[in-house]
């Protein structure tokens, strides 16, 4: 049934009962409900309530159990954290962080990596002619697991250096990790950001509000419009690489940029505009990434709170740039490849956060090139340079992504083979054509253009009510009619 | 306008009074266009079929149309451009795929009706026979709200006389003509939906389609990989197949294919019947007793209408020549095509 249809008819089913995916009628139904509510409440303690409830609801209709597991970690850690800000001994504080890290981590381990490893060794055991019966644990990935378990973490340490105070109130710190707007795909938030927000007593904002309602319609149209439709030239070619032409896997590795982009910058817009609504404002996690002029740059703008995350809770703790130049790209790498393995559990995650790596090492080192060569640094500073830097970052990010989505080295393969030698076979036509890939596109480049420049800035605040009320509906419309056929998860839930 | 702390209650009201109106404005403006100025709106699949139909109709005056209907498998199967030499000489036949995806025989007759209604007519047509679709309580078009919506409004009794559920049908029907974010299903290009709400028949041209000029719609090359091979052959194992001991010829199956012979009868068309290639996976799922079923049935139809029947299983059994076991490769296309005109040309003598 559409979208409108369970409105129009007012059919509520068992289905509206599950709010997991923001652009779903039964997220809307949920959000109106706390939105109402959360705002009529005056008390504060009773709207930290209600959001705890709130939340713990969304994650429950997911999947009731794994919230106990999420509860009980997240209790775990609000103990440990009082108790390493009361204790004195480095020691003890030392062992208490110790404990943390490896119940966060173990948990993460549990659920997201024991099978892969498991499966891994088999393989290599049965290469190495070794007899083998290796277990499968039926497990279920918790959604969101490797986002709170980073914030859980990041809380601890950041309590151990005393760089935040251990939070006294349990219900504000189990809000902290559970907050629905980005419970299960992030932003990564930090305690010391997050807690304090928590703190303050809130009253509705109108300009707040609008704020969050132009960041949820432009997630719903990214993630609709954008990340759904390119979907389908993206996921039958990487499904079955050898039977489409060059051309269909040439537009398959530019959609999926497209998709990733997207999906997940649509998620986080989301996220961030429904907290806004709620009076909470969450860190930026997305800032025109495909506008970037070097790899290291497109790190500061694409999923922002993880890559500051791992700066600063992997990469500065193992040195960061304070060593020799191989300490330092040996730190890189590590911490990149530590980063694909965060996306999944599979090796192509792997190779692709270690080709992050070679490729943020290679930008180093030719920084240091261009140091003693003033000529080709300010060729590089002209427009042409900056615009041939911002191509070249761009396609090197579509093909590190082909390593990303593809399911296996196999696969991956057989992609690359296609985009490099000259391939017959399908193309992708329906339900979209590669044209509508000229179009998104287009699209993408004009909105990074557009913010780049800061023209956002000049033109909205020249609006009439009016047209933000045509801006408003072309967008609704544009989201829904150029939506995929089945509605899809969102990319990072798996993660 | 730059607006001033403490006015925004005022403007952000303004503007979702605005955003409230020009939504009014555009889902009326969809209704009117879905509902009544753009007949094909929610069947743009056939009106593709038709439309390139109606070109080569135009191309070839002078030849009988023979149309062969059917479902995805005809669809893919049969590349007519290969055979050009035989169907586009003086006073040769005009064959023309009119395959649908999903198109069994309850479609085939629903868009066999549209064709005689509104043209082009043809002078003669092919039905597909699937075996396992024979069995079906009733069609997919009447089950699968993506489906029903291709039902015109003036056919949508008929498909409630068809539906196990007629008030579901006619419900989930009635629901699709008030929710624009209502899904289509099956295949079908958005932008042609896009496009075709914009009044500007030059952007139409800009449409793109899965077909080629002569209805054909393109399969992977061959040999297609094995494991892609075995994933595809399971869903379509899945899908097709029945309980056998319960196999029997549904009675809606059998009044859509009476249907079309009746209506065919009247309209002086000629109709003969045939059934597809299929792989001996495939074959090897049907029981000893749905055979006997389909081939009983098939007899009984044989003998009270006088039509001819065409039974192409056999012809390429190798899995090698298919995709999933039902539906050719481009190697099976081509060796399957020219033997099938071949054959269907023989009517004309």
């Amino acid at each position: 049934m559409g979208f409108l249809g369970c409105l129009l008819t007012g059919r509520i089913s068992a289905d509206l009962i599950a709010p997991v995916l923001f652009n779903s009628v039964q997220f809307l139904i949920f959000f109106a409900v706390v939105f109402a509510a959360y705002w009529s409440v005056r008390i504060h303690w009773l709207r930290t309530l209600l959001l705890l409830v709130a939340s713990y609801y969304f994650y429950m209709s997911w999947n009731a159990k794994l919230a106990a597991v999420v509860a009980t970690s997240s209790l775990m850690d609000y103990f440990i954290a009082r108790t390493i800000e009361s204790s004195t001994g480095e020691w003890q504080r030392r062992r208490l962080l110790g404990m943390s890290i490896v119940m966060n981590l173990g948990l993460l381990f549990y659920f997201k990596y024991t099978n892969f490893f498991l499966e891994s060794l088999g393989q290599l055991l049965g290469r190495l002619g070794m007899e083998h019966h290796m277990p499968f644990l039926e497990v279920i990935l918790p959604i969101g697991i490797s986002f709170y378990t980073f914030e859980a973490i990041s809380y601890t340490v950041d309590v151990y250096h005393r760089h935040a105070e251990a939070e006294k109130n349990p219900l504000h710190f189990l809000l902290f990790i559970t907050f629905f707007p980005r419970m299960v795909a992030g932003p990564i938030i930090r305690a010391r950001n997050f807690l304090p927000q928590l703190k303050r007593n809130k009253r509705f904002s109108w300009a707040r509000f609008d704020l969050g309602v132009q960041y949820v319609l432009m997630g719903l149209f990214k993630k609709m419009a954008i990340a759904d439709r390119m979907s389908n030239l993206v996921d039958p070619v990487y499904q079955s690489p050898g039977q489409y032409s060059s051309w269909a896997v040439w537009v398959a590795a530019v959609a999926y940029s497209l998709q990733v982009y997207g999906d997940f910058s649509g998620y986080s817009d989301i996220a961030l505009g429904t907290a806004h609504m709620l009076g909470f404002k969450l860190p930026e996690n997305f800032n025109m990434p495909y506008m970037s002029r070097n790899i290291a740059e497109f790190w500061r703008r694409w999923h922002i709170s993880l890559s500051t995350w791992l700066r600063d809770y992997v990469f500065i703790p193992m040195g960061g740039s304070r060593g020799t130049l191989v300490r330092t790209m040996f730190t890189l790498m590590m911490t990149f490849a530590l980063c694909g393995l965060w996306h999944g559990a599979r090796w192509t995650f792997v190779a692709w956060g270690a080709v992050q790596g070679v490729m943020m090492v290679a930008h180093r080192l030719f920084l240091g090139w261009c140091k003693v060569r003033p000529k080709v640094r300010e060729m590089l500073e002209t427009k042409l340079g900056t615009t041939l830097r911002i191509l070249a970052t761009y396609w090197a990010c579509v093909l590190s992504f082909v390593i990303f989505r593809s399911q296996d080295f196999q696969r991956m393969k057989l992609m690359f083979h296609a985009m490099f030698h000259f391939q017959e076979g399908m193309e992708v036509r329906y339900p979209v054509s590669s044209d509508s890939l000229i179009f998104t596109f287009v699209l993408v480049a004009i909105s990074h253009l557009v913010v780049e420049f800061d023209l956002w800035k000049k033109i909205t605040p020249r609006l009439t009510p009016l047209e933000w009320g045509l801006a408003y509906t072309v967008i609704i419309i544009l989201a829904f009619m150029m939506a995929s056929e089945s509605q899809k998860t969102f990319i990072y839930f798996q993660f | 306008m730059h607006i001033k702390r403490g006015q925004f209650k005022s403007a952000f009201l303004a503007r979702l009074v605005w955003f409230l109106a020009f939504l009014s404005f555009s889902l009326l403006y969809w209704w009117v266009m879905t509902n009544f100025a753009i007949r094909d709106f929610w069947d743009p699949q056939f009106a593709l079929k038709r439309d390139f139909l109606r070109a080569r109709v135009k191309e070839n005056p002078d030849s009988p149309l023979w149309l062969i209907m059917g479902g995805s498998r005809v669809e893919s199967d049969l590349r007519l451009v290969q055979v050009l030499d035989r169907i586009r000489k003086n006073n040769a036949p005009l064959i023309y795929n009119f395959g649908l995806s999903g198109a069994d025989l309850f479609r085939q007759y629903i868009c066999l009706r549209r064709l005689i209604e509104n043209g082009p007519k043809p002078q003669r047509v092919g039905i597909e026979i699937f075996g396992t679709y024979l069995n079906y309580k009733q069609s997919n078009f009447l089950a699968a709200p993506t489906l029903l919506v291709r039902a015109r409004r003036d056919e949508i009794d008929e498909y409630c006389s068809f539906s196990s559920d007629p008030a579901f049908t006619r419900s989930v029907w009635e629901r699709s003509r008030i929710d624009p974010t209502y899904k289509y299903g099956m295949k079908l290009p958005h932008q042609t939906l896009l496009l075709r709400l914009i009044p500007m028949p030059l952007l139409w041209r800009l449409e793109k389609h899965f077909y080629d000029k002569w209805g054909w719609v393109k399969v992977p090359p061959a040999p297609i990989p094995k494991e892609d091979y075995d994933r595809e052959f399971l869903m379509a194992k899945a899908y097709f197949t029945n309980d056998p001991a319960s196999f029997e010829v549904s009675r809606n199956s059998d009044r859509a294919l009476r249907g079309i012979l009746d209506l065919c009868r009247n309209e002086k068309i000629d109709v003969f019947l045939f059934q597809l290639p299929e792989s001996t996976d495939l074959t090897a799922l049907y029981t000893d007793h749905e055979n006997a079923c389909i081939k009983s049935y098939l007899d009984q139809i044989k003998s009270d209408y006088r039509v001819p029947m065409m039974d192409c299983r056999s012809w390429l059994p190798d899995p090698y020549y298919y995709t999933d076991g039902n539906h050719l490769n481009a190697t099976g296309v081509e060796k399957f095509t020219p033997a099938f005109v071949d054959e269907v040309l023989k009517f004309s003598k």
